[in-house]
């Protein structure tokens, strides 16, 4: 049983003066949804490239299948990565047939990915016809025109309308429930919760966070409270230990905890401190403030 | 190879450019030996375009067209780049190695092809030109014949580094014609000046070398003898020096092609 689908190791890359990526190392296991977050310009394109051998990495290595890269891996590989990139004069039916010939795929297969984008209808318009979404979408169909093993989706839902994007999102989680690996590269929190079993997080090229979303929310409660004197508020939430962090978010403080938050617990400590509230609240956290923590830690 | 070879064929086929200019390349290059005959440039042009000293003829006159052909072969080089498809063939599973395969093997292909087009046509121009029904000595000058094909793919193999090298079409052709009109021309006359040698290295540069047809021309214009004797004066083939020459700048280009395509992030 093959543990790992892709695994690297201090993978490093930069351009000229600036270091795109800085000693990666990530294992994505069998059958993961693994998204790479991180915001803008962390590395993430940068990393995919790499993996997908139109990038030297600089140094360190990678290992697809437990294999040394090799172009014919690849075919079995589906990415989209970036903006579509297609001859603009041929029509979708023969752009997919040349990606077919590429990736040894039967040609049957071009006409099922179209029907699974919606295309199917537009097949012989040439490429540079299509809207945004539609070349978004024949990118998508590509990327699963060899039945891949693996799907490496670089923001796959760029461009798409709000439709789309539940297609899209609702395409990867079929995919992922035949046992298929995908990869998913984003800045949209929302997108990766909704689809990721596991996470990496990135920022200026360096993996701040890795593993399953479990694991990255494991400070899974947060309580948000306000008072009138918001300074003596926070000098007594300093010294408050259930709290693993304290951060000002508008006119709140958000406190994540270690364990499971006693509301009451918490309120008295603060009354007996001459504190009163007037908010508190006890909720459940989402990845984008377990993102939001992570990043600005780093 | 044959997948490489359909892939190349699918991209180009439907391609209007590719289509226009091979389809205007290939009716002048078969009127080409019709109509040369039409042009009275010497005393004794009949014989230019009869057996067998039409195989030089031909070869010389195709040689002006194959511009065409560094056009062709220039835009669907740097098409590539522009439209990241030599980048999505890669994240599809070609090795960079794949790349110029494809494109060498398609440039081998046509030049083939054309060498066969050559023959052909230009035995019934020679056929319809021919005085008497006698064509013992047809074959005499083939030797243009391999030539042609060394010229095409040599010219092609010249457009294609210019294409992998500056990556933007409209860049790679001004390129392309610098270098064929004022570039190599002044290199040749500095070199002249320069080396006591000068000639020697001048008659390498790659388009003298893949535009060499090993007459000289001002020579068979001028001289009176050669005139009257273009039989006598026109050699058999390019000769061993020439035909090296031009596969050394085709193996050339190619590498360095290779070279930038290796190392290249794409
Ligand atoms: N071709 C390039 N030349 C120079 N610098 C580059 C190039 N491509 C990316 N970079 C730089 O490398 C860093 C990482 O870029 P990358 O595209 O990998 O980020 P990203 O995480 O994909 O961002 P985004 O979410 O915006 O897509 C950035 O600082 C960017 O400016
Ligand atoms: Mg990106």
């Amino acid at each position: 049983m093959l543990e790992n689908v892709l695994k690297t190791q201090a993978l490093a890359k930069s351009y000229g003066r600036i270091k795109a990526v800085k000693s990666l190392d990530l294992e994505v296991p069998d059958g993961a949804v693994f998204g790479i977050l991180g915001p803008n310009g962390s590395g993430k394109s940068t990393t995919l490239s790499m993996l997908l051998g139109i990038l030297t990495p600089d140094s360190g290595s990678f290992s697809w299948f437990g294999q040394a890269p090799e172009p014919a891996q690849r075919k079995r590989i589906g990415a989209l990565l970036e903006q579509p990139n297609f001859y603009p004069y041929l029509s979708a039916r023969k752009n997919l047939e040349i990606a077919c010939l590429i990736k040894e795929c039967s040609p049957t297969r071009v006409d099922i990915v179209l029907e699974q984008v919606g295309l199917l209808a537009r097949a012989e318009s040439a490429f540079k016809t299509f809207s945004t979404g539609m070349k978004q979408r024949l990118a998508i169909a590509s990327a699963l025109l060899a039945d891949p093993k693996v799907l490496v989706l670089d923001e796959p839902t760029n461009g798409l309308d709000p439709q789309g994007i539940a297609e899209v999102r609702e395409l990867i989680i079929q995919i992922a429930k035949r046992g298929k690996t995908i990869l998913l590269a984003s800045h949209i929190l929302d997108e990766v919760e909704k689809v990721c079993t596991h996470v990496a997080v990135i920022k200026q090229g360096q993996l701040l966070a890795q593993g399953s979303v479990m694991e990255i929310l494991r400070n899974q409660h947060q309580v948000e409270l306000k008072a009138d004197d918001m300074e003596a508020l926070e000098r007594a939430l300093s010294a408050y230990e259930p709290a693993a962090e304290r951060r000002r978010v508008g006119n709140l403080i958000v406190l994540s905890m270690t364990g499971e938050p006693d509301g009451s617990a918490l309120n008295r400590y603060l009354y007996d401190q001459g504190l009163v509230l007037s908010h508190l609240r006890v909720h459940k956290k989402r990845l984008e403030e377990s993102f939001l923590e992570i990043t600005a830690k780093a | 190879m044959m997948r490489l070879l359909r892939i190349e064929w699918n991209k180009i086929q439907p391609y209007r450019a590719f289509r226009i200019l091979i389809g205007l390349y290939l009716v002048s290059f078969i009127a080409l030996p019709y109509s040369m005959e039409r042009i009275p440039f010497l005393q004794n042009w009949q014989q230019l375009f009869e057996f067998p000293t039409i195989w030089f003829s031909y070869y010389f006159g195709a040689e002006f067209l194959s511009f065409a052909l560094a056009i062709i072969v220039i835009t669907i080089t740097t098409n590539e780049y522009s439209n990241r498809t030599f980048r999505q063939h890669v994240i599809d599973g070609l090795s960079r190695n794949d790349l110029v395969t494809g494109k060498l093997l398609l440039m081998a292909v046509l030049a083939a092809v054309l060498m066969i087009l050559l023959v052909v046509n230009g035995y019934i121009a020679g056929m319809l030109n021919a005085f008497e029904a006698d064509y013992s000595g047809a074959w005499i000058k083939a030797g243009y014949i391999p030539g042609f094909f060394l010229h095409t793919v040599g010219i092609m193999a010249f457009s294609f580094f210019l294409g992998n090298l500056f990556r933007r079409t409209g860049l790679a052709i001004f390129a392309f014609i610098a270098w064929v009109f004022p570039v190599e021309l002044i290199l040749r006359g500095l070199l002249a000046g320069v080396a006591k040698d000068g000639g020697m290295i001048s008659d390498r540069l790659p388009v003298a070398v893949i535009y060499s047809s090993n007459v000289d021309m001002g020579e068979m214009f001028s001289n009176p003898t050669a005139i009257l004797n273009l039989n006598e004066f026109i050699p058999g083939s390019l000769g061993l020096e020439n035909s090296l020459m031009k596969i050394g700048w085709t193996v050339v280009f190619f590498g360095l092609s290779w070279w930038m395509i290796r190392r290249r992030d794409l």
